[in-house]
Order: C-alpha cells, then sequence, then structure tokens
C-alpha cells in the first residue's frame, strides 16, 4: 500500500482539527452520545468470476486529500479471508470519510492493465465493506454487490432467503392453525 | 399477573431504541441515503422557513422559495426545538415517532377490540414493516413519525359506528389533518382509511351523520389553505414520474421483491425500498376469519386495509393514461404517486390491528403457547426485517475549513458526466447540511426533485468552465460582484487531472486556502477578492 499527498498544492492554511463545526451538544447529552471519533475501517472485497493467471487486483482511491492505492490479495492474511478462494480482499483505515471515489483496475498475465470500475461510494462511519463481483463476460467489468459470493451462490442466497420468508409464514400460519384448532371465535368484538 | 396501562408505552419506547438503532446514542446522521441529511437541514431551516417558506440562506444570490415542503410537521418540530442540534434532533425524532406511531396503533387495536399485551402486536406491526425501515434507512424518519394515522383511523372508527360522537368526528378531521401536514403520502392513506371506514358503516347503516360531518367541518378551511399553499408552491412541477411507462409485468416483478423480506441486495444501490408486512402480522389477519367468524367493524378494518394493499401493489399506469386526464391526471398520477407503495401504510396498520384483535381470542384461550407469537414477532422484526443491522450512519461532523471565513460559499464538486441524480442529490444534501452547522448562505437549493438542477450546479459548471480558460481574474470579480465570499473545493472526487488545474486556477484567487479534512471530506476553501 503506497500513500503520497495531491493537489491542491501547499501553502494552505489548516483548520484547526476535529468538531469546529460540530454541533455541540449539551454536556449531559454528550455523554450519552457516540460521535464519529473512531478510526473508519473500509473492507474492499472483489469476487473474481474469471480467475487468468496471475490476475492482480488494484484499487485507487483519495481519502481525505491523501491518494492511496492497494493491491488486493487473496492470501488468507487478513481476517475472514481464505487464500485462494477467488475473493481478493484489502482493507483501508482512516480518519472519516463520508464518500470515496474508488477505482479498480486488473492485470494479468493475457489481460493487459484494465479499469473495471469507477464509483464514488458512500462509506458509513465506523466500519464498512464494499464488494464487487468481476466479470469478463462479455468485457472485463465489476459490479457492485451485496456479499463475496460467486453470482450462482448469491442467487441462490436470495432465493433461499424468499423461501425461508414464505416457510418462516408457513411455520407461523401452522402454529396459529394449531391454536385455533376446537377453539371458537371470540364473541363481542364488536369496538 | 395484570397488565398495567404504563408498560404499554415502555415496551414500545424500548422497541423504538432496539429498532431505531443507533438512533438513541449517536451523535452521526443514521440513514444508508444522503435524504438523511436533507432532512437533517430540513430540521435546521424551519425557524427561517416557518413564516413564508422562503430562505435567504440558500439558493444564494436570489434566495430560496420552498413552496412545497413534504413535511409541515417537520416544520413546526424544527421550529419548538430548535434549541437541540439538528442531528440530534433528527435522531430523537425517529425513536420518538416510531414509538408514539406504536403506540397509537396499539391504541387503535385496543379500539378494535385488542386487549394488552396482545395489543402491543399491533403497534410492533405497524413500525416493524417495511415502509418504516425504508423511511429510516432512506433517510426520511419524519414518515416514522406517525401516530396521526392510527389515531385517524381510532377516532374515524369511532365516528364512523353506532354511538359515534361529534367530538370523535373532530378529532379523526385533526388526526387527518396532521397526517397529511407530515407527509401527502399519509395523508392519502388517511383518505383510504377514511372512504373505507365510511363505506363499512353506510354497508351496516347505522352511521352516527353528526359524528361523520364534524370531521369535515375541521378540514375545509385548513385544507383550503394546504391546496393553496400547494399550488403556490408549484403543484406538480419538477416531478418526473415514469413509472407507468415501465411494463406492467416488470413491475409487478418488482412489486413482488419489494413485498418479499428485504432480501441481501436491497441495500446495495440507491434505494432500500422494501414494502414488506411482518410475517406474524400477516399470518394472524390471515386466520381473521376463522378466529372471529362473528360479524363485526374488524371485517370493514381488515376489508379497507386489504384495498390499501392491493392499491399499493398495483401497478402504475402508463403516462398517455395521465395526460389524457388533463392537469388533474398529471398531477395524480406523475407527481403524488410516484410511490405507490407507501399507500400500504393503511393496510399494515389495518392488518396489524386486525392481527392483535385475532391474538387477543387465541392469547385468552390458548394459554401459555399463545405467547410463543411475541417470540414469532421478535424474530420477524430481528432476524426477516433485519433491522437496526441494516441501518448504518454518516458523519455528523462538519468539516471546519468553512470557519474560516464567513460570507456566502460557492460549493464546488464535479459533475456526474451521466447527468444521473444521485450525485446530485448527494451534493446537494451534503452541502445542505454542512449549511446547518457553518449558517453561511450557499448556492444550492435543498429541496430538490429529480430532474431539477439545483443553481449551485449552474454556478459552479460556469465557475470550472472560466477556471479551465485561464478567466480567473474575471470569474473572481464576478463572484465578489455576486457577493461570494468563498469557493469551497471538494477535491477529493475531482479526476487527479481536474484536480490539479482548479488547484492551480484557484490558487490565482487565493495562494494560501483554508484546508481540512474533518467532517467526512478533503476542503480547500479559497477566499474570494483576498487580498
Amino acid at each position: 500500500m503506497s500513500a503520497e499527498r495531491t493537489t491542491p498544492p501547499a501553502p494552505t492554511r489548516q483548520c484547526a482539527g476535529r468538531g469546529n463545526l460540530t454541533f455541540m451538544l449539551p454536556l449531559s447529552a454528550a455523554q450519552f452520545v457516540v460521535a464519529s471519533e473512531l478510526p473508519q475501517e473500509v473492507r474492499l472485497e472483489v469476487v473474481a468470476e474469471c480467475q487468468p493467471n496471475n490476475l492482480a487486483i488494484e484499487v485507487t482511491t483519495q481519502w481525505l486529500g491523501e491518494a492511496r492505492t492497494m493491491t488486493l490479495r487473496d492470501d488468507g492474511v487478513l481476517p475472514e479471508d481464505r487464500a485462494r478462494d477467488g475473493v481478493y480482499v484489502g482493507v483501508w483505515t482512516g480518519e472519516t470519510a463520508r464518500s470515496l471515489p474508488l477505482r479498480l483496475s486488473i492485470s494479468a498475465t493475457d489481460v493487459a492493465p484494465t479499469e473495471v470500475s469507477a464509483s464514488t461510494e458512500t462509506v458509513a462511519v465506523g466500519r464498512d465493506r464494499i464488494v464487487w463481483a468481476l466479470e469478463c463476460e462479455p468485457q472485463w467489468r465489476a459490479r457492485r454487490v451485496a456479499a463475496a459470493l460467486p453470482s450462482r451462490s448469491l442467487e441462490m442466497v436470495e432465493a433461499t432467503g424468499v423461501a425461508a420468508t414464505l416457510s418462516w409464514l408457513g411455520l407461523i400460519l401452522a402454529y396459529l392453525a394449531w391454536l385455533l384448532q376446537g377453539q371458537r371465535a371470540p364473541a363481542g368484538d364488536r369496538p | 399477573m395484570s397488565w398495567r396501562g404504563w408498560w404499554t408505552p415502555v415496551v414500545l419506547l424500548a422497541f423504538a431504541v432496539v429498532f431505531t438503532w443507533p438512533a438513541a446514542v449517536t451523535g452521526d446522521v443514521p440513514g444508508h441515503q444522503p435524504d438523511a441529511l436533507g432532512t437533517v437541514w430540513f430540521l435546521s431551516a424551519a425557524p427561517r422557513l416557518l413564516l413564508d417558506l422562503t430562505d435567504p440562506l440558500t439558493g444564494f444570490p436570489e434566495g430560496a422559495r420552498y413552496g412545497r415542503p413534504d413535511s409541515f410537521t417537520l416544520l413546526v418540530l424544527g421550529q419548538i426545538f430548535a434549541f437541540i442540534p439538528a442531528p440530534r434532533l433528527y435522531s430523537l425524532l425517529l425513536v420518538v415517532g416510531v414509538a408514539t406511531s406504536a403506540w397509537a396503533a396499539e391504541a387503535f387495536a385496543r379500539a378494535l377490540g385488542a386487549r394488552a399485551p396482545w395489543s402491543l402486536l399491533a403497534g410492533v406491526a405497524f413500525m416493524s414493516c417495511g415502509l418504516a425501515s425504508t423511511a429510516l434507512l432512506e433517510g426520511y424518519g419524519y414518515h416514522a413519525l406517525n401516530p396521526w394515522l392510527p389515531l385517524f383511523a381510532l377516532a374515524w372508527l369511532r365516528a364512523t359506528s353506532p354511538g359515534g360522537t361529534v367530538r370523535d368526528g373532530l378529532l379523526a378531521g385533526g388526526a387527518f389533518l396532521l397526517a397529511l401536514l407530515t407527509t401527502a403520502w399519509l395523508g392519502l392513506a388517511a383518505t383510504l382509511l377514511a372512504l373505507g371506514f365510511l363505506f363499512g358503516g353506510l354497508f351496516r347503516g347505522s352511521l352516527a351523520w353528526r359524528a361523520v360531518l364534524a370531521a369535515p367541518a375541521v378540514l375545509v378551511l385548513p385544507l383550503a389553505v394546504y391546496v393553496k399553499v400547494f399550488i403556490d408552491g408549484g403543484g406538480a412541477t419538477g416531478s418526473g414520474e415514469t413509472g407507468g411507462a415501465i411494463a406492467i409485468d416488470n413491475q409487478m416483478v418488482m412489486t413482488a421483491i419489494r413485498l418479499a423480506g428485504p432480501g441481501l441486495s436491497i441495500d446495495v444501490d440507491g434505494h432500500n425500498q422494501s414494502a414488506a408486512m411482518p410475517a406474524f402480522a400477516l399470518a394472524l389477519v390471515a386466520a381473521a376469519p376463522i378466529a372471529l367468524r362473528e360479524h363485526s367493524r374488524w371485517r370493514t378494518v381488515a376489508l379497507t386495509g386489504l384495498g390499501a394493499g392491493l392499491l399499493a401493489a398495483a401497478p402504475r399506469l402508463p403516462p398517455e393514461t395521465w395526460s389524457s386526464l388533463g392537469r388533474i391526471g398529471e398531477l395524480i398520477g406523475f407527481s403524488l404517486l410516484r410511490f405507490p407503495e407507501r399507500l400500504g401504510w393503511a393496510w399494515v396498520l389495518c392488518a396489524g390491528a386486525v392481527g392483535a384483535r385475532v391474538a387477543t381470542g387465541l392469547g385468552q384461550r390458548g394459554g401459555p403457547a399463545a405467547y410463543l407469537i411475541f417470540l414469532v414477532a421478535i424474530v420477524d422484526v430481528l432476524l426477516v426485517m433485519r433491522m437496526p443491522w441494516r441501518q448504518r450512519e454518516a458523519s455528523g461532523v462538519v468539516p471546519s475549513a468553512y470557519a474560516a471565513a464567513e460570507g456566502p460559499v460557492l460549493d464546488l464538486w464535479p459533475e456526474e458526466l451521466r447527468g444521473l441524480p444521485a450525485w446530485a442529490l448527494r451534493t446537494t444534501n451534503t452541502a445542505c447540511f454542512y449549511q446547518s452547522a457553518h449558517r453561511r448562505p450557499i448556492a444550492d437549493h435543498c429541496l430538490l426533485t429529480y430532474d431539477a438542477a439545483s443553481p449551485r450546479v449552474t454556478w459552479s459548471r460556469w465557475l470550472t468552465d472560466r477556471l479551465f480558460v485561464g478567466d480567473v481574474a474575471a470569474a473572481e470579480a464576478r463572484l465578489a460582484e455576486v457577493g461570494f465570499a468563498t469557493i469551497a473545493l471538494h477535491g477529493d472526487y475531482f479526476s487527479d487531472g481536474d484536480r490539479l488545474r482548479l488547484g492551480a486556477a484557484l490558487a490565482q484567487i487565493d495562494a494560501a486556502p483554508a484546508h481540512s479534512t474533518d467532517g467526512g471530506e478533503a476542503i480547500w476553501a479559497y477566499a474570494v477578492g483576498a487580498p
């Protein structure tokens, strides 16, 4: 991971640290408030549907005026990452950012360096996770998805979710039917 | 052990705290979408807007007129609670809104014959539905500040029942008005309830006409003022409904997805829309024909809710259909009904109340096994609707670079070349959120419709062009003449090349701009007319 300072160029007048314009709270209320003082952690994941030889995935951004570049890895070093499972992972941390302009590019033995995604993503306070699925047909591109799963598996998870919801409804209906069995309807239900 | 009355609000407040978490404790802004930031601005601007809906601090230099705000109730609340910082007020309103709305729905269920603690299920069903979670996630939390719809249903049900009193009618009229003033959608949902309950009373031939006529008596004058303000504010101008242009089978697929529980992918793109009904409420209302066999008002309530639910799920007609109705068609079809699933508020309210009535009967006869339904409701909220797990927050801090000077600010963001409205809304809502803290005039118009450009976009497009062609001195002179004191460059979002060129050009205006990286952005604030 590398970092460098970019434009607009110095000199600038640095404004005093955090909270200059924070909405001031009464002390009693502030004691119960969890403000965004913790560092932000943004986890980037790319599910590679196609895996050409020597696939390298690189992400660039501007994080609070600082240019950052990171190579995502599939070596199992980061928490929740399994080596060589096709999910490339990287984590950025820093002071809280609202949105990150993210450019995702790939290269491989038989693939010239290609930008596969460019977007500005809103990132949440605290921890956030941004996931793409890298596709090679009909052309190389990365699209935002909900979870780091191959598209077939993701579709299965979504379908399973719907099936589970319907089953859950059926289960509740069966439970109510069991309760209703042998009961008479209550009388006097007029408002 | 008998249920004590004060336990009900306490339990529902606890439910609200969990459902809206972390709103009760956070200093940031809960919500997925930047609409939450815009709502915070609206609260902060309430004291300026309340008198005549104009704001000299936005839309600079002309100022802005907000003739058609979505919520007048929010204006009043913003004024009353102006002493609370706007982000904090917004968060607190989420908690209080969910709690009071659930409590009111619980009272409606009791009016229908439900008994505590079973009546709690009506409140939980009402405020854990997909529409409620969508409002909290997308950032228009005032939709969840909705005790008025259940209170209207309660009073109107009484007014249209035998023995209804003028007081019931007056209360119904007042609650209807408050629902309408909270958001027009709730007014439309209340209208469906009004018609359904009225037809139910007529069908039974037992209407108390004096009670029924008392409601419109309350409404006539305020409604006339509301309509006048609405028309003066531009009516349906700037809407841009395209939903009816989508093929009906595709619309039905999208509706089915929204009605199902929120799937894994629901929060990935720019919306978090769900219209799902909690499964426990759906199952309970489905059991009503068996559990509540005797004829009573529950049928009126259930059928009215079902009618509203069907309308909410119905496909939208093609634009030509509405156009053929002229101006009124455009108003109803193009503007007011952009999100018809919101009519579903009436459905979840009625279904929840009838469901609570069913649960009461089951509880009275089913013994301890019936209490399992509360566990089912908890599982529904936490695991099926997935709240509060889906919630997230944006920073509540505002960049301190704005505090380096005084006077009007021109925010300079890049434009989204594809013209997608989401970017324009994001930048505008963010600039307006910043304005709520720095209090300096800005060029943005803070209540935008999807197809209207903010004046700030026009200004920044002009300035960027002038800076790129090297006409820096003339541009600065023009900005100074208009009165802009600062150009705030949101440098993170420009491409490297544009940022370099803009930085170099702006350095000719102010060689030492104020700079900050707090508030979630790197901002360079260049003083216009600096020596």
